[in-house]
């Protein structure tokens, strides 16, 4: 049986919340750190604090980030970490991509 | 852009953000040799006897350490953290040493008061001298110092040396006697290693500093995502 079907069904089945291109690369970011603050995924990413904000939004409320809101001394300080489920995710997204891939000869 | 790209540069800089010293390795290793030639140089210059001038080196050990601790966190927080801070997933390797670091600083930290004070000619249950007191209090809080301030293996290493030679200089003076002389195996010992680890210090912070600049370099030349 050709592969195909297999490929087209990995593709279909990738997490959107994921493959969105700036959610993508908010979780890659967070995927390197233990955590990190609002701005320095800012900085990473070039997303504007208005699209970041809302892509974080959907992520948290997916349960694939984690946003605490605190101070560092007198300053507002908002970290980020992704959570257990959001590395899950998206270590499956880099596996279905991989199986919805041509395989080259 | 790579978001494999983009993991790969998150991680390398909450390091720098986290725990790699960078200039402040080179600086510890100044510090360092200012700790190894200030009993030299205030018999040069104090013309007072060793006993006399305890507490002034105490008092200058104290401020060294105390200078590099709070230097080596405003570089953290102006260069290394200049993009925000992240933290960097420790393994656990890295927090074990981290603690066995704390409790062999308080174990040298107990030790050197301790043997000083059963040292006295006349010991009193409460000793009256104020000094006694500020330097116990110092070396309580070099442990407290190493939990919050002291991140990952370098800057703990550096920090391990700088707090065993300055409360040997400050509590034990028979120790740094022979450096006046320059004689025997001890000071043979410490003139040799504590420049070359001042150079070499000073060779891995720079390039740890300059590799930096590369990568923040190479952070603000990212691409935005499409969106």
């Amino acid at each position: 049986m050709s592969k195909t079907p297999d490929r087209l069904q990995a593709i279909l089945d990738l997490d959107r919340l994921v493959h969105e291109p700036a959610r993508l690369a908010v979780l890659s970011v967070l995927s390197g750190v233990e955590w990190a603050e609002f701005k320095m995924v800012e900085s990473l990413t070039k997303l504007t604090k208005g699209n970041l904000s809302s892509h974080l939004a959907k992520l948290e409320e997916g349960g694939y980030v984690a946003i605490h809101k605190g101070y560092r001394g007198k300053v507002p300080q908002t970290t980020l970490a992704i959570t257990k489920k959001g590395r899950d995710a998206l270590e499956k997204y880099w596996e279905q991509l991989k199986q919805a891939a041509p395989r080259r000869t | 852009m790579e978001p494999d790209h983009l993991a790969q540069l998150s991680r390398r800089y909450a390091r720098y953000s986290h725990s790699l010293p960078g200039l402040s390795l080179a600086l510890g290793g100044l510090v360092m040799l200012l700790l190894l030639f200030a009993p030299l140089f205030l018999d040069e210059h104090a013309h007072v006897c060793w006993e006399n001038q305890r507490g002034l080196l105490a008092l200058i050990v104290a401020l060294l350490l105390a200078g590099w601790l709070l230097i080596k966190e405003w570089m953290r927080q102006r260069i290394y953290q200049s993009l925000g801070i992240a933290e960097a997933r420790s393994s656990t390797a890295e927090i074990v040493f981290t603690k066995l670091l704390a409790t062999a600083i308080a174990l040298v930290a107990f030790a050197y008061p301790v043997k000083a004070l059963a040292a006295q000619p006349h010991p009193d249950p409460l000793p009256t001298d104020i000094q006694i007191y500020v330097g116990l209090t110092a070396c309580l809080a070099l442990p407290w110092c190493t939990l919050r301030f002291i991140r990952g293996v370098q800057e703990g290493i550096l920090w391990f040396i700088l707090c065993f030679w300055g409360l040997a200089l400050a509590w034990i003076f028979p120790l740094a006697e022979p450096f006046k002389n320059g004689e025997g195996p001890l000071a043979m010992i410490v003139f040799l290693t504590i420049p070359l680890a001042y150079f070499g210090g000073l060779i891995v912070g720079l390039v740890q500093h300059f590799n930096f600049m590369r990568l923040a370099r190479e952070i603000r030349s990212q691409e935005t995502p499409d969106e």
